[in-house]
């Protein structure tokens, strides 16, 4: 069903606008995009390190 | 609430020396730090730095942690005093949109995401906070307003502001002919111009000889000019046949000595979008 909504929603912003439809477009898989980057561990290592959390890398 | 108790129980673990402990509260909440702080800063260098230093103000400030609110929220409260700092620090010299670095190489293969961080860091920081803190971090009205330190009627208004003014930097950037679409936009956003077709006649050349150019250039806005650079350095430019259709005649100098040259040509459009393609002409 979430996909219907989405496709109509999609049609509308498409028929009257496309440039919304890509911006919302962009928003959306951007944002996804960007909540999945990871950290370098290399920093994390070293953090461990600086607190006596771990002896060596 | 529960989560809370989660937080000062495992807060008491590392107090009392329990390494374990304080290896899963490291672990637990780098990336996000990490990826706050990237996000805010727009330079990895400066993220990691800011997280390192992030990290060492709460491990020392931990016997402070009352519970109050959540560890995550806590520590992103303690980043945003070190972004801050740095804010202040850098402001004097370098205005952020000219320090933020390239999108790392998982970011490069998403369109997407290369196109909204640039529209992220174009933001005025204070939008640019509350639109991380919520949008990326996951975080609620009243927990900004808590990890910022301004009311939450403020935060709700800069996050109105900041997706009003994300979209007029996105809307700006999208190229005219997009609104046609029919083809997948992300194929148009990267084929603005593009050197389709090129053939030289005779193959080989040869000295004294008469030289024939042509050249097919794709592109959604008109192309301005579509010229050589020739092994010498010098410029030879195409004459337009028709919108798409280019060519050149050139007689090939008699003392040109025979081998392979590289050549590399280039299409300009009249919106300053510019294509190069690498080829070579031999002379016999």
């Amino acid at each position: 069903m979430r996909w219907l909504v989405s496709l109509v929603r999609n049609l509308w912003l498409y028929c009257g606008d496309a440039r919304l439809w890509l911006i919302e477009r962009i928003m959306v898989r951007g944002l996804h995009a960007l909540r999945q980057e990871h950290a370098p561990t290399r920093g994390l290592r070293k953090l461990l390190l600086v607190l006596g959390l771990k002896r060596s890398a | 609430m529960m989560r809370h108790w989660k937080d000062k129980w495992l807060v008491q673990r590392i107090l009392s020396g329990d390494k374990a402990a304080g290896e899963q509260f490291v672990i637990e909440h780098y990336e996000a730090i990490f990826r706050f702080l990237r996000n805010l800063t727009g330079s990895k260098e400066d993220a990691e730095d800011l997280t390192q230093q992030t990290f060492l103000r709460a491990w020392e400030a931990l016997p402070n942690f009352r519970g109050d609110s959540s560890l995550s929220t806590w520590l992103h409260s303690i980043a945003y005093r070190e972004y801050t700092h740095w804010l202040r620090s850098r402001r004097e010299f370098v205005p952020l949109d000219e320090i933020v670095d390239m999108p790392d190489e998982q970011a490069n293969q998403n369109l997407e995401a290369v196109l909204l961080r640039w529209a992220i860091y174009r933001l005025a920081p204070e939008h640019r906070e509350v639109f991380v803190l919520h949008y990326l971090q996951g975080f609620s009205v009243s927990e900004i307003a808590k990890i910022i330190g301004i009311p939450a009627g403020t935060v709700k208004s800069r996050l109105f502001f900041a997706r009003q003014k994300l979209r007029e930097l996105l809307s700006d950037i999208i190229p005219e002919p997009v609104k046609a679409l029919g083809k997948n936009y992300q194929e148009v956003l990267k084929m603005a111009v593009r050197i389709a077709e090129v053939t030289v006649t005779p193959s080989p050349l040869r000295p004294g000889s008469s030289a024939h150019a042509k050249c097919r250039v794709e592109a959604d806005a008109p192309v301005r000019r579509v010229y050589a650079l020739l092994p010498d350095g010098s410029t030879v430019t195409f004459r337009k046949v028709s919108e798409t259709e280019f060519e050149l005649s050139e007689q090939v100098p008699w003392d040109a000595p025979s081998g392979t040259y590289p050549v590399t040509l280039v299409a300009e459009t009249e919106t300053g979008e510019r294509a190069t393609l690498a080829t070579s002409i031999t002379i016999a």
